[in-house]
């Protein structure tokens, strides 16, 4: 299986898209645009735990169609939405199989 | 690659949390006769991993020298049977004698566990009394399930309930039954019957103790085995009934660092040596699911399988110095 990489998805995009999950899964029923980009994921606003954090990174590839990079567990901490939506624009937009 | 406890700090106030179920409650079970019981498992912990049977399976071997000794020339042994009024007399006995006893129960079937019914993981708790047909329940045991965060639990069960939890909910799986038998560390017999629980016995139960040609000891080579082994999911997608045993290999290491941050004084790149294999090991059971789901998802992801085994490999390299000044490397056999 090979893939075409291009480019990643915009920022904005991925910021949305991170801000949705991260509500839905801190069951809040709040506007996901309301949350600052510098909260942390499992703070007081916000519950994310490494359970949740696998489901949302397995979601977020498949929503935005993107492949994650082979080095996203390899030395990095993600505290805030910002951190994980970093990882996010940093991935290699997928155009298919071939 | 937790959210917030990926740092060395967070690590050193976990302290016990990061122990697996047996390690937890082994260590309760030692405090009435041991000095530091959690000092010996923290200096106990290594990694090394096996071929084993069924083919494409792999034995773990968590300690270097066997959690099962108990120093005084005594050895936890394996003890079964199927019948519950022999089982109650036994663990009377135990409790009555060494002021609790470890029993084998399983996680589907523990009236306080969060896991599905069907869940025959094995797991390790302690009972401490009995009275009025009840038996106390004392399970130190916590972590973070896929059904939500798992408390210790502390209270009274049923005869019924505790015989229920003994029993597994099917028949155990090849990566049970190989926990089961390398628990110690070394390799032991486990008996058959329905109820298994651990008695003190005079003779050492050993059958296999792990060291080289068979087993893969050093802890560099059986990293790269683990990362070649699990970078072929895709592959042989049962690979990944093994990823909680590198669950239980991340646990122990986390815990070994949390015990060196709170007892040792380290220097500055001594402790940035800690912090990143504290952060590599945090990342690794993550990394493994995420590829599982990935292959399930018809993605492979030989590469990023790989890509943290590496970088664990070279956190842990970085730590050997820090390890072998304060007494927690073990040489290679």
């Amino acid at each position: 299986m090979t893939t075409t990489p291009v480019a990643g998805p915009d920022r904005q995009t991925v910021f949305d898209a991170v801000k949705r999950l991260v509500a839905r899964e801190s069951r809040l029923s709040i506007d996901p645009q309301a949350i600052p980009d510098d909260e942390a994921l499992d703070g007081q606003l916000l519950r994310i735990t490494s359970v949740g954090l696998l489901g949302m990174l397995i979601r977020l590839e498949d929503e935005l169609s993107v492949t994650l990079p082979d080095d996203i567990f390899v030395g990095r901490v993600m505290h805030t939405v910002a951190d994980l939506a970093t990882v996010v624009t940093a991935a290699t937009r997928t155009t298919g199989e071939r | 690659m937790l959210t917030s406890t990926a740092t060395a700090a967070a690590t050193a106030a976990a302290g016990t949390s990061t122990l697996t179920c047996l390690t937890a409650n082994l260590a309760s079970y030692l405090d009435a006769t041991e000095a530091d019981p959690l000092g010996r498992i923290a200096r106990s912990v290594r990694l090394a991993v096996c071929a084993a049977s069924p083919p494409d399976s792999l034995a773990f071997s968590h300690h270097a020298y066997s959690l099962g000794h108990l120093g005084n020339g005594r050895f936890l042994h394996y003890r079964s049977t199927s019948d519950v009024p022999e089982l109650l007399a036994r663990l009377d006995e135990q409790i009555g004698r060494y002021g609790s006893v470890l029993v084998v129960t399983y996680a589907g079937t523990m009236a306080w566990s969060l896991a599905q019914p069907a869940d025959a993981a094995p797991h390790f708790t302690r009972v401490t009394a009995h009275a009025g047909g009840r038996w106390h329940v004392d399970d130190a045991f916590t972590a973070l399930l896929p059904a939500g965060p798992q408390p210790p639990y502390h209270g009274w069960v049923s005869t019924a309930d505790l015989a229920r939890a003994m029993t597994a909910p099917k028949p155990l799986e090849p990566q049970h039954r190989l926990r089961q038998r390398h628990v110690f560390g070394v390799a032991v017999d486990v008996p058959d019957g329905t109820y298994r629980w651990l008695e003190p016995a005079a003779d050492d139960p050993a059958t296999d103790i792990p060291r080289t040609p068979r087993w893969t000891v050093d802890q560099a080579a059986a990293l790269d085995r683990l990362g070649a082994y699990f970078a072929e999911m895709h592959q042989h997608p049962d690979r990944s009934r093994f990823i909680d045993d590198v669950w239980a290999a991340a646990q122990h290491h986390l815990f070994r660092y949390a015990h060196l941050l709170e007892h040792c004084h380290l220097d500055g790149a001594d402790r940035d040596a800690v912090a990143a294999a504290v952060t590599a090991w945090t990342g690794v059971t993550m990394s493994l699911h995420f590829a599982a789901d990935s292959v399930a998802r018809g993605r492979a992801r030989p590469s990023l399988v790989t890509t943290v085994f590496g970088a664990l490999a070279e956190a842990e390299r970085r730590c050997q110095p820090v390890l072998s000044r304060y007494g927690y490397r073990h040489p290679v056999r």
